[in-house]
């Protein structure tokens, strides 16, 4: 019987930028062109001004990494696999909050930061903060 | 909750069939479809192309229904050519709720890799959705 030895996996990484259809160079409205793909009808938008075809960013869904396993049984690696399990938790829960007020606010002026999903909290007590920044705004 | 995705049992098993050559034949990933949930899902290797995540559905028409992905290409990420890469933009025709995406076979019956977005995405119409996505094949994981 042949032995199969491995310690490969699959993994899925997905990012998802939700725009909206205002040119993002000119802060002009974009067209709705049809070009033919693969065979197939297919709906880009199209700043008539410059020819982009990017839209203003509403909100930017992005991967949260989970935690690597501990590779020790020592009391101080299962402390900071711990720790770690705890920010990844809070770190989910801040870009779900951050996601959902940025789609709520699509038509305001927000910081940056809350579409793009950049500059997020890096230790447990700044993910906290922002948590309770976020359920603050309206 | 946090995004979530997967690779599923059933791509899997349709990936092992493109590679051994056997009955029925396999498609490779060439198609890619939104979920319509008006709240958030979580990504399940169990799902199926038929059943997606929770009681996420697929969504018919406007400009998120299935369609062929714009992009699907080899990268690396650990080994040479371990990655493949799906690039695709949707544009809404009408208000729509968007939770996640299936990237399935060029048949259209067996989801490979299924997504869940941070939170459900309320496009209208002229909204862009921009998909970036990779599979690893990760011998070091």
């Amino acid at each position: 019987m042949p032995e199969v030895s491995s310690r490969g996996s699959f993994r899925a990484k997905v990012a998802a930028d939700h725009r909206n259809g205002i040119c993002e160079k000119c802060d002009i409205p974009m067209e709705k062109n049809i070009i033919v793909l693969k065979g197939k009808d297919k709906i880009i938008m199209r700043c008539k001004k410059c020819g982009g075809t990017t839209g203003q960013l509403i909100a930017r869904s992005v991967v949260i990494e989970a935690p690597s396993p501990p590779t020790c049984f020592r009391f101080s690696c299962l402390w900071n696999f711990y720790f770690k399990v705890v920010f990844s938790w809070l770190l989910s829960i801040y870009h779900k909050k951050r996601v959902e007020y940025a789609t709520r606010k699509r038509h305001k002026r927000i910081p940056m930061k809350y579409r793009t999903g950049e500059d997020s909290p890096k230790t447990i007590k700044q993910a906290i903060l922002a948590i309770i920044k976020l359920s603050l705004r309206r | 909750m946090a995004q979530t995705q997967t690779v599923t049992n059933s791509g899997i098993a349709e990936w092992i069939i493109l590679m051994s050559d056997t009955t029925p034949a396999a498609t490779a990933m060439t198609k890619i479809v939104c979920l319509d949930m008006a709240t958030v899902c979580t990504a399940a290797a169990a799902s199926t192309f038929a059943d997606p995540a929770d009681t996420a559905v697929h969504h018919t028409e406007s400009g998120l229904s299935i369609v062929a992905i714009d992009t699907v290409a080899q990268d690396t990420t650990n080994t040479a050519g371990d990655t493949i890469t799906f690039d695709h933009v949707f544009t809404a025709t009408a208000t729509e709720n968007v939770a996640g995406i299936h990237a399935c076979n060029d048949d259209g019956d067996v989801t490979f890799v299924e997504c869940c977005f941070n939170a459900v995405l309320a496009m209208e119409s002229s909204d862009t959705l921009t998909i970036d996505g990779a599979v690893v094949a990760d011998q070091a994981a």
